[in-house]
């Protein structure tokens, strides 16, 4: 497993209504980008189809989430294993973020990306692995914005 | 000859231009519009061989036609990107000043010039690149900044706009046909194509890149002449941390040689530019290595010591006119020439397809929608379950191969299918795969296999048929200990794991079963196995890794010549042996009189056959653009349409690559300690993949000491 990214953005909302988030199913379909579907599987575990896009592929992948390391509402880490349909292939990414509270009702999120590939993706490269990565959080971080202003 | 076909628009050459042009008529509105292109493949002329940089301009001469059009394409290449879904990453780039006088140059000249082609650009200080980019030259004292400058994939983009065109089904690409004259008059013009048809067309494109003045000559037009410059580059799987495009200050012939990161992975070196006058010659030779290596490392010294996995030529155009020649024929607006397109054809042709079409249209009179439509390629469509794999170094599937072929253009040809979907891009560019892959082509074209080429027209590839089918797909049972590859090594370690009374699962895939990620866990390890029927997981106490190693491929070689068809390895030639497929038609001859050597002329049965020779040592260049015509060995040209590597076998190590244990070359032993045992606690190495230079019975005896040891290691770890 190697780290593939590591970047700290801001989200408008403090950490407690962040992690609210990650306790509402429903919310979290809507946040998760490319949630086809979501299912639990017991606690802090979920079941179900991400879509990814790498650019010039479009991937559908079952996926199996876990929350591990949970201190609500400051850190956790988020550990997706993957695989894709239609490639020979699978993924096992570890995610942890820690959410730090700045001025104005907002938070700092940092997050690192640890990412093991194995067959088809590992062709794919780490630079467009990296890009996708980058896009996905930072669908994920727009999203979560946009749940949080709805909500308010 | 039969009748005459009448399009709209006819566009000559499926390079960037064309394929840009093309769907940029479809975007306005036409239909019936054709594209011709003489090779097997779109992509096949200089827009494959070249840095596959989107350049922003910052250093065009203000005032030019390319400036104006590069800029201009900076605005189209986001929606462009979009539509197409072209692997492209803005990565940036650095020009390095090397002294005080190149600062000054920086400064004045060419930050200035990115100015005036409004290109944003950063003066750094040193301190400020050797944080941004630690790997460039201690010589450097300060950089230009271009953040918008990126990187794509040429074949993609290519292939993209191709294949926009023709899913929207206002137009067809025809491959494998040249023009063989052309007529313009007022109305019109009239192309004869290679096959003696005709097809009349209101409004031709010349795209012909290269041979456009070639094909302007055949209506008439001798304005302007192309002459060809070529370049060699070099690829390196290692990226010695190189994470945008590091260039020197231009010369008189173009940028320079610069080291750049491809958008899948790894760092490609050069080009060189070297005036020439064939316009077939895309052959590469030590000089040029050489001075690739030398320029390259004076600005990244690390990729001296780069173990190149390919080398490559292309030809850019350098028009008698120095700029891009866009404008209507000397013969008449019927033909428009789009040519001269030196260097940065991939990245300005959003723009060029868009100033020639809405030109052309002009003249016509045709109607242009309100808006331009949206042209967009299709996305790829992947079945549910990818099939077994056929690609072993990059675990491309039956399944992507198909959808590679099935394509709105279809891959024809085995370096068609390796653009597509990467198959036969790996370690040992298709040494092991091929065959099947042809076996593939053949049958979803309805094609003899003798009839499969590699790329160029004429790079056949088998000489005969033969009659065996493929490899078996047998159940995979479960067990303690699972061995991935049953050649010596394996076998061996299958046989002491028996005896020791363990349950051990062989993943073969010559048997239909190819592991495809070793996925270490705290207790047991899980091994990814993919077969035609599905991915399995299987779960053991430990892995023996025992895949054995291939034979290095010429790709890897630093050999002068071309590329032709007919150089292959032992690896390839064994395969096909298998399935009785003939690899010679005149003359046979094998590198290395080793044991794989040997036993591969010693196969009597389906071996090369009667008239095949070993010859001395590896050849110092190739002749032939299309097939193998002959090898030079020390002062001496010998005859011969196949060369079959069997000197070097390299250890088979890619699966541990995505362990982290071996880093991105090609041929990096496993690294084991005494007993076999690899630094990740389960998981051994045995055999070829260790110690790619043994031979059967060392293979076999490591193999087995490995399988004791694991054994005992499982014993004592299941007694506490």
């Amino acid at each position: 497993m190697s780290e593939l990214l590591r970047e700290t953005l801001e989200i408008a909302g403090a950490p407690e209504e962040i992690w609210s988030i990650l306790e509402d199913l429903d919310a979290l379909r809507r946040v998760m980008p490319g949630a086809e579907s979501l299912t639990p599987d017991g606690a802090g575990r979920f079941r179900g189809v991400l879509v990814s896009k790498i650019q010039f592929m479009t991937i559908r992948a079952d996926v199996t989430a876990t929350f591990h390391d949970a201190e609500p509402p400051r850190h956790l880490r988020l550990e997706i294993d993957g695989r894709p349909r239609g490639l020979a292939a699978s993924f096992r990414a570890s995610v942890p973020f820690d959410i730090e509270p700045t001025d104005g009702g907002r938070s700092q999120v940092s997050y690192a990306v640890d990412l093991t590939v194995t067959g088809r993706l590992s062709a794919f490269g780490v630079p467009l692995l990296r890009d996708t990565m980058r896009r996905q959080i930072a669908e994920l971080v727009r999203n979560i914005g946009r749940e949080l202003a709805d909500r308010a | 000859m039969g009748s005459t076909e009448h399009v709209r628009a006819l566009v000559i050459g499926g390079g960037v231009i064309g394929c840009a042009v093309l769907r940029e008529l479809v975007r306005q509105g036409l239909s019936d519009v054709l594209l011709v292109e003489a090779e097997s493949d779109v992509c096949e002329g200089t827009s494959k061989a070249n840095s596959a940089i989107v350049h922003t301009g910052f250093d065009a001469t203000p005032g030019t036609t390319e400036s104006r059009l590069l800029r201009r394409a900076a605005e189209l290449w986001p929606a462009t990107i979009e539509e197409l879904g072209v692997p492209f990453l803005a990565v940036g780039a650095l020009m390095l000043a090397r002294g005080t006088e190149e600062l000054d140059r920086l400064r004045e000249v060419i930050a200035a010039g990115a100015a005036a082609n409004g290109v944003r650009t950063e003066l750094l200080s040193a301190t400020q690149l050797r944080d941004l980019a630690p790997y460039v030259t201690d010589m450097a004292v300060g950089a230009l900044s271009i953040p918008d400058e990126g990187i794509i994939d040429p074949f993609w983009l290519t292939r993209g706009y191709a294949e926009a065109a023709v899913a929207s089904g206002a137009a067809a690409v025809r491959l494998q046909t040249a023009v063989t004259d052309l007529v313009v008059d007022e109305e019109g013009v009239l192309a004869q194509l290679e096959d003696g048809s005709l097809v009349r067309a209101e409004q031709v494109f010349d795209c012909a890149g290269i041979s456009a003045d070639e094909v302007a000559a055949m209506a008439g037009d001798r304005s302007f002449a192309i002459a060809p410059r070529k370049g060699q580059f070099l690829v390196s799987e290692e990226t010695f941390g190189v994470d945008r495009i590091v260039l020197p200050i231009p010369g008189p012939l173009g940028k320079g040689m610069l080291v750049t990161p491809i958008v899948f992975g790894g760092v490609l070196l050069g080009p060189t530019a070297e005036d020439i006058t064939d316009k077939d010659d895309r052959s590469t030779d030590g000089a040029g290595r050489s001075r690739i290596l030398d320029s390259s490392s004076s600005l990244v010294p690390a990729v001296r010591d780069m173990v190149p996995i390919r080398s490559f030529a292309g030809l850019r155009h350098v028009s008698s006119t120095g700029d891009y020649i866009l404008r209507p024929s000397a013969v008449g607006d019927r033909l428009w020439i789009v040519a001269g397109i030196r260097s940065t054809g991939i990245s300005a042709s959003p723009a060029i397809a868009e100033e020639v079409v809405r030109a052309a249209m002009a003249a016509r009179g045709w109607a242009r929608p309100s808006t331009t439509l949206v042209i967009a390629a299709p996305p790829l469509d992947l079945p549910d379950e990818p099939g077994e794999v056929v690609c072993l170094c990059r675990s491309v599937s039956r399944g992507e191969i198909l959808a590679a072929i099935r394509r709105p253009i279809p891959a024809v040809t085995l370096d068609a299918v390796k653009r597509r979907c990467g198959a036969m891009l790996g370690d040992c560019q298709g040494n092991m795969c091929s065959v099947d892959v042809a076996r593939i082509v053949a049958h979803e074209g309805g094609l003899a296999l003798t009839e499969v080429e590699k790329g160029a027209r004429g790079s056949w590839i088998f000489s005969s048929e033969g009659t065996r089918p493929g490899g078996a797909d047998g159940e995979l049972p479960t067990g303690d200990v699972v061995i991935i590859g049953a050649r010596h090594a394996g076998s061996a370690a299958a046989e002491e794991l028996s005896a020791a009374g363990l349950r051990t699962v062989v993943v073969e895939r010559h048997e239909g079963h190819t592991a495809i990620g070793i996925v270490p866990g705290s207790a047991d390890t899980t091994v990814l196995v993919q077969s035609a029927t599905g991915t399995t997981e299987v779960r053991a106490q430990a892995v023996i890794v025992a895949t054995g190693g291939f034979v290095e491929p010429g790709e890897h070689r630093a050999i002068d010549g071309g590329r032709p068809a007919g150089v292959v390895t032992w690896d390839f030639a064994m395969e096909a042996a298998l399935r009785d497929h003939g690899i010679g038609d005149r003359r046979v001859y094998v590198v290395g009189r080793t044991t794989l050597g040997r036993s591969l002329m010693e196969s009597s049965d389906h071996g090369p056959g009667d008239d095949a020779d070993f010859v001395g040592d590896e050849p110092g260049e190739l002749l032939g653009a299309a097939r193998l015509e002959a090898i030079r060995s020390g002062d001496r040209w010998i005859d011969c349409d196949t060369l079959v590597f069997a000197d070097r076998q390299v250890a088979n190590t890619m699966l541990l690559r995505s362990l982290g244990v071996v880093d991105g070359r090609p041929g990096v032993p496993a690294p084991v300690d005494r007993d076999g045992r690899l630094p990740i606690r389960g998981i051994y190495a045995a055999g070829c993949c260790v110690r790619p230079d043994i031979d059967h019975e060392r293979c076999a005896a490591d193999g087995a000491q490995v399988g004791r040891f694991v054994a005992m290691e499982l014993k004592a770890r299941a007694t506490g």
